[in-house]
């Protein structure tokens, strides 16, 4: 494909943008005939500066693993202990209700009062 | 230099492999992706000398949330994606930079791009090309370097840049107006 010079291109994309043509076409000649690039070297750069890294970026990988393997340890847990509590909670008060968790589901407003005050 | 052997192998293959710490694996990502990056950076920031350092970052960025890379996008669509945000990233750094010592409306990028002065022989069909493209507001430049250097659809430009399809289809009207506009007076 021969590359196009500066007119052939306004011209190029002028066409496209009043004639629709295939967005295809003229991306194939934008792109062969403005060919950016970065400079020469960049791949070598870029993988001086990563691998200059390397320590740093190993250490933030194995911290966000370790930190991962803590979190769902974690949570866990206590998802665990609370299905425990709620299975000995309607063991031994029959129901699930806000009173039973609170651990008042048989008393009395008259006796909370007084367990309250002491009278 | 990139081992041959590399040359054919499947991206998702080319990721584990520089997961591992395979340097010649990531170097081949980076060589098979390098131009791709180059089209979004340096459409939305000129070929200014700073295209190259956002281009290496973005690289960078790439390398250190690869263990996040969960395959369920296309390797090119992710990088893509890590391209267009660090590009918007560095117009929005610039535009504060410059608003800071300039008076409001005099601050317009283009006019502070630095033209790399590298080895490389003056392009003239790319600078009427930047030219152009640096005349349009950075919302309708990113969607047109999507669609016009890229080739990508409206839908995948939409999914690139985390936008409503229809948000896409009405600023890419009207920036090919803008852009038809532009040109003709060049």
């Amino acid at each position: 494909m021969k590359k196009m010079n500066s007119s052939e291109i306004r011209k190029l994309i002028i066409s496209s943008l009043e004639n629709e043509t295939d967005n295809s076409i003229v991306t194939s000649e934008l792109q062969e005939s403005l060919s950016y690039d970065f400079s020469e070297g960049f791949e070598e750069t870029v993988l001086e500066r990563i691998f200059a890294l390397e320590p740093v970026v190993k250490r933030q990988f194995e911290f966000d693993r370790s930190f991962n393997l803590a979190f769902y340890r974690i949570a866990f847990t206590g998802a665990a202990a609370i299905v425990i509590l709620l299975i000995s909670l309607f063991l031994k008060e029959g129901s699930l209700s806000f009173d039973s968790l609170l651990g008042v589901s048989d008393s009395y407003s008259e006796s909370i009062i007084c367990l309250l005050t002491g009278k | 230099m990139i081992k041959e052997s590399y040359r054919e192998v499947e991206d998702d293959i080319l990721v584990k492999a520089a997961l591992n710490g395979d340097k010649d694996a990531f170097g081949e990502i980076v060589s098979r992706y390098r131009k791709m990056v180059a089209r979004t950076v340096k459409g939305m920031l000129g070929d200014s000398a700073f295209a190259d350092d956002i281009g290496q970052e973005v690289f960078i960025k790439l390398y250190k949330s690869l263990p996040e890379f969960r395959g369920e996008a296309k390797l090119s669509t992710y990088i893509q994606k890590i391209a267009v945000n660090l590009t918007l990233n560095e117009i929005k750094r610039r535009k504060r930079f410059f608003s800071m010592f300039l008076q409001k409306g005099n601050n317009e990028l283009h006019e502070f791009d630095i033209p790399d002065n590298g080895d490389e022989k003056r392009n003239d069909a790319r600078e009427t090309v930047n030219m152009a493209l640096m005349a349009l507001d950075p919302r309708f430049r990113i969607i047109v370097t999507m669609r016009m250097l890229q080739g990508y659809s409206t839908k995948e430009t939409a999914e690139i840049l985390d936008l409503p399809l229809g948000t896409v289809l009405s600023r890419l009207s009207r920036a090919q107006e803008q852009l038809k506009e532009i040109l003709k007076k060049l």
